[in-house]
């Protein structure tokens, strides 16, 4: 693990979205969304995140790429802060100076690393206006770096073509305006693209609703292929799709991470995809991580009692399979008004009163095992 | 399997006419449910897995007819030959039908208990205190949470789950002996979907209704039907006893079904790929229906359709070369074996 | 593609509502076209130094034929009959294009204001959705007819100021509408994988936005297309709108004031003075509403 290199790293990410009510919109209430999430994702690897709706998984996709913007946290892709890239320039320069000015200020230098030794020595070279003035030039530039680095592919293939236009507009749109690909080039490399991911070529001129649903997905694949990512958010790319479509999906998503050596977070609520396809699994409940393991650690030796309530929930197709059934009680809690201590108390088998008190943290149970419960391994 | 079975369906055709032509959304399917089992019915988008329970009720839109000579026999009775009236006492009464998304099926502008209660007092002579009685008792049993508050409520202060449970309540209300269930779980969580499937085992152990569990999920029908109906393109491809389809497995699509899901009980080198795309009801290919797809076709399967083959005591195929696919997954076992 | 235009077409030609709209719509179109040809504009009572009738400078202006103000009955040379000592087939087939030219460009005009505010409003959101919209309900709170009279006598009245205010406070309906559409599109996924391929906020409006949501716009500029025509007539009669003489089915009616009850004792003596304007006015309006509905059952999924 340690030899491979982090592509992208999510630090304490809380995203609350405004529910507002009355005459003059007034912020009632925060939803919750994601609160106070950390993970790491490596270069050429598959991230399995997996959870019940009104988890957070898909605000964690969505705000990694930034359709929406974090409340508060850190999103550093390629050793380069990325989170002060799509603010205005005034809030850009307050986050740098809360975020790293301070600080430098403050703490032993020695202390640093990663990104924040990175950055003291850029702000040591350059003093600190010099260190503003370097982050906060070629925003564009860099904006167009980021999403060319990072794209995703939907989970409705409905909804995620637009009805209006042709598939070579669609699949090209990006490339062309990123000058990933020249105009002059956009039939071939379509074409190429298109090829790639097992629809005819001369189909190019069609539109979407002219194509079934596996196809749709395969064309929302050579979108994003054709940006040359780095890593490819699947936010539950499969889960509309017949079942007879899922599989070609899935192995034609495995062939390109292998052919263009792809990162991906793949996002889903169906544990059996995940396991099939991840080497990493990510478990999020209301909010929160509660276990960060290999796969095989993972499904071998779950730690958490929600992950194994989880797993023991998933309908295996083998009537000769004997499995320990665990019912859950009650209903996912609204992230509006979560509940005190570990969130999944309410609904454990095993929580006792600590649980409902103090908020477990996230801790690495075994070598690059990570959960967040008081009682870790007590629920068999 | 002895019984006389509760539901015999023989030979049913449905067919919807529209602007581009006739769908043959269900073409010619035969199955039986005996009491108290649970018949699985699994398949993809346009299998007619749900046009198949619609037209047991007769509930189908306009433009759709049941072909004669179809025969939907329950209890002894040719339903084809009720009127729309007697049609009426048995939907709800003998036979109820829960679906995917419960908002549809309940009505926003009433609250659960007046639902259930309406449905009590149409089929049963008691009176209204009674009736409501009965709708609190019945939404304690399917493990509703307060059930005196709740039977006031309306279905849009209930979550996803409850609300399927409030409708699991409605339709078990008068104690029916057949309940459809049409991807009851689909819109659901799995750990709440898990909650709804316990509690339709324990609802069943109790009352010995039989269920027709409709679903795409194969995980579900191994977990919770006792055969299986499998089906393709408006045909019945495979039925067995559930394990039998699972161990001995003798329908082309249904193997690579079977081989095409990622699954949690075993370790997959790769899925298997079921090649094409599912075909569109409005133009089945000739013949067999799967033949675009299936990696045994030949010049026969293209032109004629195949016959349901016995293969054992309850075990059908609607397939040629049925023993090319046993030959299959013996290779395939004797490959896990190694 | 094809066989969608196909059975869209086949729709539209078995709908008989939607026939007579597009018929009548085409009759107005043609007559329109070639208003020339059917009253050509010239005055018999002037003859040139050849002769001939002099050509009229603007053929809008309807040529006086008569000195008399009293109506005179339809006849072979005045088929309408006349008011004003104006010809009233000379003022309905010229005033066909001024229907055409005040609807057509107060509705694109106002559409096309709509469209940008709604747009920007429904896009972006937050505060800058908040102030449109209150703009929007301020203006939408004013009485039409009372802010047209202000402001007629701010810029002076004329078919053209009218037009301007019918443009200013026309705009409300389209905003909301498609403010509304948008909501809805911005969070359909190909918004967002746009945005995830950092289009430009510009180009997701005009080209992933708006093709999704005009549809509904373009049936309510239809339908509005007709309406309009009557409060510009409106205005006319209470003598904002077109000068005195000018061929305008609004202008026409105000001649009619004094007749409209017909002479004592015989209430219809001078129908064909309120018939025929007014007869071009219903089934202008009734075109355009036939028409606008045909376009929503077409483009309406729901109503298929």
């Amino acid at each position: 693990m340690s030899e491979k290199r982090v592509l992208v790293k999510v630090d304490n990410l809380v995203k609350y979205f405004p529910i507002r009510a009355g005459v003059f919109k007034r912020i009632v209430a925060w939803v919750r969304a994601v609160d106070d999430v950390s993970f790491e994702i490596y270069e050429g690897e598959t991230v399995g995140l997996v959870g019940e709706s009104g988890c957070g998984k898909t605000t964690v996709g969505m705000t990694l790429l930034r359709l929406y913007e974090p409340t508060s946290g850190r999103i550093i892709v390629d050793n380069e802060d990325t989170t002060f890239y799509f603010m205005p320039k005034f809030k850009a320069k307050k986050y740098l100076q809360k975020t790293y000015i301070e600080k430098f200020k403050k703490e032993d230098p020695s202390s640093f690393t990663g990104i924040d030794k990175k950055y003291y020595d850029l702000y040591k070279e350059l003093g600190e206006s010099g260190f503003y003035n370097k982050l906060l030039s070629e925003l564009n530039e860099k904006k167009s770096e980021f999403r060319k680095t990072m794209q995703i592919v939907f989970q409705d293939p409905y909804s995620s073509l637009n009805p209006r236009i042709r598939i070579k507009t669609i699949v090209s749109e990006g490339p062309v305006l990123h000058k990933v690909i020249k105009k002059s080039e956009v039939i071939d490399k379509v074409k190429a693209a298109l090829e790639e991911v097992g629809i005819h070529g001369d189909h190019m001129y069609r539109f979407p609703h002219q194509f079934s649903g596996g196809q749709r997905q395969r064309i929302g694949i050579a979108r994003s292929l054709l940006m040359n990512p780095k890593l490819i958010v699947a936010d539950e790319a499969v889960a509309a799709l017949d079942v007879s479509i899922r599989s070609q999906v899935i192995n034609l998503m495995l062939d390109l991470q292998k052919k263009h050596n792809l990162t991906y977070l793949f996002i889903s609520h169906d544990l059996s995809v995940i396991k099939y396809m991840s080497d990493r699994v990510i478990v999020m409940y209301l909010g929160k991580i509660v276990e960060n393991a290999s796969k095989k650690e993972l499904f071998d030796e779950p730690l958490h009692p929600y992950t194994r309530a989880l797993m023991s929930a998933i309908p295996v197709p083998n009537p000769d399979y004997k499995k320990k059934r665990i019912i859950l009680k009650g209903d996912v809690p609204s992230p509006v008004n979560p509940p005190s201590g570990c969130r999944f108390h309410p609904r454990c088998p095993v929580a006792k009163e600590i649980c409902s008190k103090e908020e477990p943290q996230l801790r690495e149970v075994k070598p690059g095992h990570f959960v967040a419960c008081h009682f870790p391994g007590s629920l068999k | 399997m002895d019984k006389k079975p509760l539901l015999q369906v023989r030979n049913l055709k449905t067919y919807f006419y529209t602007e581009d032509g006739i769908v043959k959304a269900v073409d010619g399917v035969d199955f039986e449910v005996y009491p108290g089992e649970t018949l699985g019915i699994v398949g993809e988008s346009g299998s007619g897995k749900s046009v198949t329970s619609l037209s047991i009720l007769r509930l189908l839109d306009p433009n759709g007819e049941i072909l004669e000579g179809s025969e939907i026999i329950f209890d002894g009775k040719n339903l084809m030959e009720l009127s729309e009236d007697e049609m009426r006492k048995i939907r709800g009464n003998d036979i109820a039908m829960i679906f995917q998304e419960p908002m549809v099926a309940l009505n926003p502008v009433f609250t659960v208990g007046e639902q259930i209660m309406e449905a009590i007092l149409l089929h049963q002579d008691v009176s209204k205190n009674e009736a409501r009685k009965m709708a609190i008792d019945m939404l304690r049993k399917v493990g509703i949470p307060e059930p005196e508050k709740r039977v006031d409520e309306y279905p849009h202060e209930l979550s996803g789950g409850m609300r399927q449970r409030a409708m699991i309540a409605m339709a078990l209300s008068c104690r029916p002996k057949l309940l459809i269930a049409d991807e009851p779980t689909t819109a659901l969580d799995v750990t709440i979907q898990a909650q709804i499937l316990e509690l339709m085992r324990e609802l069943q152990k109790e009352y010995g209704m039989a269920i027709i569990l409709i679903t795409h999920d194969v995980g579900v029908i191994a977990e919770n039907a006792d055969r299986v109906v499998v089906m393709y393109g408006g045909m019945v491809m495979e039925t067995a006893d559930v394990k039998e389809l699972f161990r001995e497995t003798r329908h082309p699509y249904t193997w690579g079904l079977l081989n095409s899901i990622p699954r949690l009980d075993i370790e997959q080198e790769r899925l298997y790929n079921i090649p094409g795309i599912v075909p569109d009801p409005l133009h089945f290919p000739p013949g067999c229906r799967f033949n675009t797809r299936c990696e045994f076709a030949d010049e026969r399967c293209r032109k004629e359709i195949p016959p349901l083959y016995e293969i054992k005591n309850g075990h059908f195929s609607r397939c040629f070369y049925y023993k090319k696919v046993e030959e299959a997954q013996k290779l395939k076992k004797a490959g896990e074996s190694a | 593609m094809n066989t969608e235009l196909k059975r869209t077409l086949r729709k539209l030609f078995k709908n008989p509502s939607a026939i007579l709209g597009f018929t009548l719509l085409i009759f107005f179109t043609l007559v329109a076209i070639f208003a020339p040809l059917i009253a050509p504009p010239v005055n018999p009572m002037f003859p040139d130094e050849n002769g001939n009738p002099m050509k009229l400078d603007n053929p809008y202006i309807m040529p006086i034929l008569s000195w008399s103000s009293d109506p005179v009955a339809p006849s072979k040379d005045h088929p309408f009959g006349m008011i004003a000592g104006r010809d009233i087939f000379y003022g309905v087939v010229w005033g066909t294009r001024t229907a055409f030219k005040i609807g057509l460009i107060v509705v694109s005009a106002s559409t096309l204001i709509g469209l940008i505010i709604g747009s920007i409003a429904g896009y972006f959101g937050g505060w800058v959705d908040e102030f449109l919209m209150r703009v929007t309900d301020i203006f939408l709170s004013i009485p039409f007819l009372l802010a047209a009279m202000v402001l007629t006598t701010i810029l002076g009245s004329g078919l053209n100021k009218v037009m301007i205010a019918m443009v200013i406070f026309g705009w409300m309906a389209t905003a909301r509408l498609i403010r509304a559409n948008i909501l809805q599109v911005k969070e359909e996924q190909f918004v967002l994988a746009a945005k995830a391929l950092g289009i430009k906020n510009f180009i997701i409006i005009v080209r992933h936005i708006l093709p999704n949501t005009i549809f509904p716009v373009l049936v309510q500029a239809t339908m509005r297309l007709g309406s309009l025509v009557i409060t510009a007539a409106a205005l006319s009669f209470l003598g904002l709108g077109a000068p005195i003489g000018y061929a305008d089915w609004g202008s026409m009616l105000n001649y009619t004031r004094n007749y409209i009850l017909g002479a004592s004792g015989q209430a219809f003596t001078y129908w064909y003075t309120v018939f025929y304007p007014g007869m071009a006015m219903v089934l202008f309006v009734l075109a355009w509403n036939l028409v606008g509905d045909a376009l929503r059952d077409v483009f309406d999924p729901k109503l298929k």
